[in-house]
């Protein structure tokens, strides 16, 4: 399939996904370049503001086979991957899986789920693969997941650990929606229920096709300088507690080449990478006074560090 | 340069700057201009808040119109020292109320830089001197908010740290400068001075009163260094002026002025060093009696006994001198000395003569004279006080028949009148007595509350002798200072703050640390630059030193060169496309949009077409064709050619604008 036929789906995707959710054509390109990088995508903000809306469409416009999980302290690592039940006719263990093997898996609320389900759920998400009684199951591709939290001062929740929260290629909040979006969304025209009605705008195919485009979006020598400079500034410079590790550069590059593929280009400049690096870099940073790292944060104390010519 | 509008922002620092320079101002200003300025600042901000950023030319040319007529009544010139700084000041908040374009807020900044120094005009202490370094800082914020680039944050109050920064970096640069280059001879300021704004200090006459106002003045008279061994405190006699003249009302100064004859000193001599506070006179003090005052160059010793400077003191002046406290002068009293020293007015004070007279005719001599008129004042209810009433008519009847509370100058005068009347040959001194040892540093300050007036009594073959009424009256003042003679409620030093211990060193401390600033800073001259110089074994030479300070700044700017401008060139822009895109760049730097180091070739397109929004498609495009060049790896020549016309018409384009 051509390169241009894909970027004309991805554009239909976008606006398809922006009749449902007003004002957030920014996140959405963000989070559909997430998915294009066969990333994790984790959503965090206050409740109400569409994070589940956006995640649904998602799952409806990529023809997903999806399952939806909506997390709560009690729940088990058991409800998520699956368990085996005993067939008495035959008297053996056969195994149900859980709603994890699924495409796109919707973890909504993540971080209500107690530590010890959380990491079943993101060990999965690394390896694609569950193994539970001795026996590896592997996930079939592609593979998603699309967690939803809120902030964490909100009550009743367990804040992800920064090790897992590496896991997610990108985090993404989407914020209060403008006075206009917002005129309409009263008026009724986003409304929720209109997310069943979404038409299917890229296929499982079309996915791995843009998925195996990416990797081959140009990343010259200066690209690599660049990203080199940001990995060991955010090490070296002292606005951090601890520096983007190795993974995050390889993250970074990856969303950059995605974002690339999303402006129609075959090669990645510095703005590729500006245009991701909050959503990549913000939450795998600590700042050096220990608070979150906030979009301008990163901004001032990195970014605006490195010179380009 | 098309016109670019400063943010409000920046408009607030080069607002606080302006008013943190003008406030030493304040006192000298007019009363009339404060208000006017107060206005100009109301406007200002109204407009501000009121988002019309526009403030109507003719209310600002009316606003000129009305400050320039104002200084042309106040000061009848529109260029001395005060009209002048009034002038400055006014005219600067009215380019404040002007201020909207990048332009003005420059040359705001640039005149505020002008108006620091004007400080120095009116005070040049080292306090002052910390004040405006914060006010240079201040400014060279507002030079730094000015330039800021537009995308930067800037909702927030900020600390001048980067300022403080550069102006630190800029310190050792002034310091080598003030050293090295050549010293103006004379007052740096060659502003006509209205001579109407007299500096505090003793006058050139007496009358009742004048010189108990000083009293109430902290300022410092002069600084003495001895060398060596200190005279007791009742014998710090400051010989300054000596009156011989009286019209009834007013002592006075003779102009006479003959070479001091030989005079006979004994006792220990005594070696200082006085730094003497400008006050715009001739006369120089020294201790009750110099000795070697023929060493003393550009000075004057006379008849009188009295050292005078050949020009008038206008910056602060140190001489050396030797002085012992024992002296016989002038054994023999010329006849024209004699009637002008036992002159009094007709029909001036009668009872004062008739008292006088009595007193001749009960005595045996001179000597006896004397001692019954200090008895009379011991012994009658004669009191020492700042606040003597007002008198009138024949004030010294008044001072020593009725009212009998006066200050030195009402018992130094009416002693001499006493004398004349009687027929003893006697004069009032000015000057000044004591002073007060600084613990934290060897030298002794002398206040203007230490000015004080004795007489001298002309005695047959003894010649001039000191005799001080004071002393009689209040002995304290003479073996303590002021504020010990005065009584508690009549100081208004005496209050706790004053005599508080660890205030009073304070204030000794913030003395001594303006000595040394006098001694090295304020009275730094050609000669102390040439003994510096012959320290380190170099002899000065003015043009020697000038290219020298060249070199310097010249080698300066290569260092600043090489590690800022040259670092960017290190950098490799050695392809043809990186050249093309610098050119393209330097384009817009023409029309003030630099792009920042960190800024990439999309964030700084979507800048330029911000403001050209009609090149948009044109900065699109070559910002497209330089990325695939930088970034896409592909060798393309014919890219490489269209990227080159694309920026060459784009130069056209902003050229013909």
């Amino acid at each position: 399939m051509r390169n241009s036929e894909l970027h004309q789906k991805i554009n239909a995707t976008i606006n398809e996904i922006s009749t449902v959710l007003l004002g957030k054509k920014a996140q959405i390109k963000l989070a559909i370049s997430c998915l294009s990088a066969n990333g994790h995508l984790l959503i965090e903000d206050y409740p109400g503001v569409g994070k589940t809306t956006l995640a649904e469409a998602i799952s409806k416009v990529l023809g997903l086979d999806y399952n939806r999980i909506q997390c709560t302290n009690d729940m088990m690592p058991s409800d998520i991957i699956g368990v085996s039940i005993l067939n008495q006719k035959s008297s053996e263990l056969i195994f149900n899986q859980g709603p994890i093997f699924s495409n796109l898996l919707l973890a909504d609320e993540i971080n209500r789920s107690t530590p010890k389900t959380q990491s079943a759920l993101l060990e999965a998400m690394e390896e694609r693969q569950v193994t539970t009684e001795g026996k590896t199951h592997t996930l079939e591709a592609p593979f998603f997941v699309i967690a939803t939290q809120n902030p964490l001062e909100q009550s009743g929740t367990f804040p992800l650990p920064e090790s897992q929260l590496d896991r997610f290629l990108m985090r993404i909040s989407l914020g209060y929606p403008d006075t206009k979006s917002e005129t309409d969304l009263l008026n009724g025209v986003g409304s929720r229920t209109k997310v069943e009605q979404l038409k299917q705008t890229l296929s499982k195919q079309d996915l791995m096709a843009i998925q195996s485009a990416i990797q081959t979006v140009k990343v010259n020598d200066k690209i690599v300088q660049y990203l080199l400079q940001i990995l060991q500034s955010s090490r070296n410079n002292g606005h951090f507690k601890t520096g983007l590790s190795p993974r995050a550069g390889i993250a970074l590059k990856q969303a950059a080449q995605a974002w690339a593929f999303m402006e129609a280009r075959d090669y990645v400049v510095p703005q590729d990478i500006i245009a991701v690096v909050e959503a990549v870099c913000c939450h795998r940073l600590v700042s050096n006074d220990f608070s979150f790292v906030s979009g301008d944060y990163l901004q001032d104390n990195l970014i605006k560090q490195i010179s380009i010519d | 340069m098309k016109t670019k509008v400063i943010n409000t922002h920046a408009f607030y620092y080069l607002f606080a700057s302006l008013v943190f320079v003008c406030l030493p101002h304040l006192n000298h200003l007019p009363l009339w201009s404060l208000a006017f300025i107060g206005t100009t600042i109301v406007i200002k901000l109204r407009a501000i808040y009121i988002e019309k950023l526009t403030i109507p030319k003719w209310i600002v040319v009316l606003m000129t119109i009305g400050a320039v007529s104002g200084i042309l009544l106040e000061y009848s010139q529109l260029f001395g020292r005060n009209a002048g700084i009034t002038l400055l000041v006014v005219m600067l908040f009215l380019k404040l109320l002007e201020t909207q374009t990048y332009r003005d807020g420059m040359l705001l900044a640039c005149m505020m830089c002008f108006l620091v120094i004007t400080n120095f005009l009116f005070e040049q202490r080292i306090l002052m001197a910390a004040y405006l370094f914060i006010g240079v800082i201040a400014i060279t914020h507002s030079f730094i908010k000015l330039n800021e680039l537009p995308n930067t944050n800037t909702k927030k109050l900020e600390w001048p740290v980067y300022a403080t920064k550069i102006t630190l970096f800029a310190l050792p640069v002034m310091v080598i400068f003030f050293i090295v280059f050549p010293r103006i001879p004379g007052p740096l300021w060659k502003l006509p001075i209205d001579h109407k704004a007299a500096r505090s200090g003793l006058s050139e006459t007496m009358r009742f009163g004048s010189i108990g106002y000083l009293a109430l003045s902290n300022e410092p008279a002069f600084r003495v260094e001895f060398k060596g061994e200190r005279p007791k405190q009742n014998e710090l006699y400051w010989r300054g002026i000596i009156m011989e003249e009286f019209d009834g009302d007013i002592w006075s100064e003779n102009k006479a002025n003959v070479p001091a004859p030989n005079y006979i000193t004994s006792g220990p001599s005594y070696e200082y060093t006085i730094t003497l506070e400008p006050h715009n006179k001739k006369w120089l003090f020294a201790l009750d009696l110099p000795t070697n005052t023929s060493t003393l160059a550009g000075s004057q010793f006379n008849h009188r006994y009295q050292l005078t400077n050949t020009e008038d003191i206008e910056k602060l002046k140190r001489y050396s001198l030797t002085s012992q406290t024992n002296y016989i002068i002038d054994r023999e009293l010329s006849d024209v000395s004699r009637i002008r020293n036992t002159r009094i007015p007709i029909n001036s004070n009668p009872r004062a003569v008739a008292f006088a007279k009595e007193l001749r005719s009960t005595s045996k001599n001179d000597l006896e004279i004397i001692q019954k008129v200090l008895t009379h004042f011991r012994q009658e209810e004669f009191y020492y006080s700042l606040r003597p009433p007002q008198l009138v008519g024949d004030k010294i009847d008044e001072f020593l028949f009725s009212s009998r509370k006066g200050f030195c100058e009402h018992y130094a005068g009416s002693f001499v009148f006493l004398m004349r009347a009687a027929g003893i040959p006697a004069r009032v001194v000015a000057g000044y007595q004591g002073g007060e040892q600084n613990a934290l540093s060897d030298y002794m300050i002398v206040k203007q509350a230490d000015a004080h007036a004795w007489a001298e009594v002309w005695l047959p073959s003894v010649g001039w002798r000191r005799v001080d009424p004071t002393a009689i009256i209040s002995p304290s003042r003479i073996e303590g200072n002021v504020d010990e003679a005065l009584d508690n409620s009549e100081n208004p030093r005496f209050t706790l703050a004053y005599n508080n211990p660890a205030l009073k060193s304070m204030r000794l401390l913030i003395d001594s640390m303006n000595h040394n600033w006098n001694q090295w800073v304020i009275s730094y001259d050609r000669k102390k630059q040439d003994q510096l110089f012959k320290k380190i074994g170099l002899k000065y030479n003015a043009s020697n030193a000038v290219t020298a300070l060249t070199i310097f700044i010249s080698l300066l700017f290569l260092i600043f060169y090489y590690f800022t401008v040259n670092k960017k060139d290190k950098k490799n822009i050695s392809e043809k496309h990186q050249k093309l895109y610098e050119k393209f760049t330097l384009l817009f730097a023409n029309q003030a949009i630099v792009k920042v180091e960190h800024e990439n070739a999309i964030q700084f397109s979507a800048r330029a077409s911000e403001k050209f929004p009609y090149l948009k498609n044109q900065i699109a495009t070559i910002t497209e064709q330089y990325n695939m060049l930088e970034y896409a790896n592909k060798d393309q020549h014919k890219l490489l050619d269209k990227l080159k016309n694309n920026i060459d018409k784009l130069e056209t384009v902003l050229e013909k604008k």
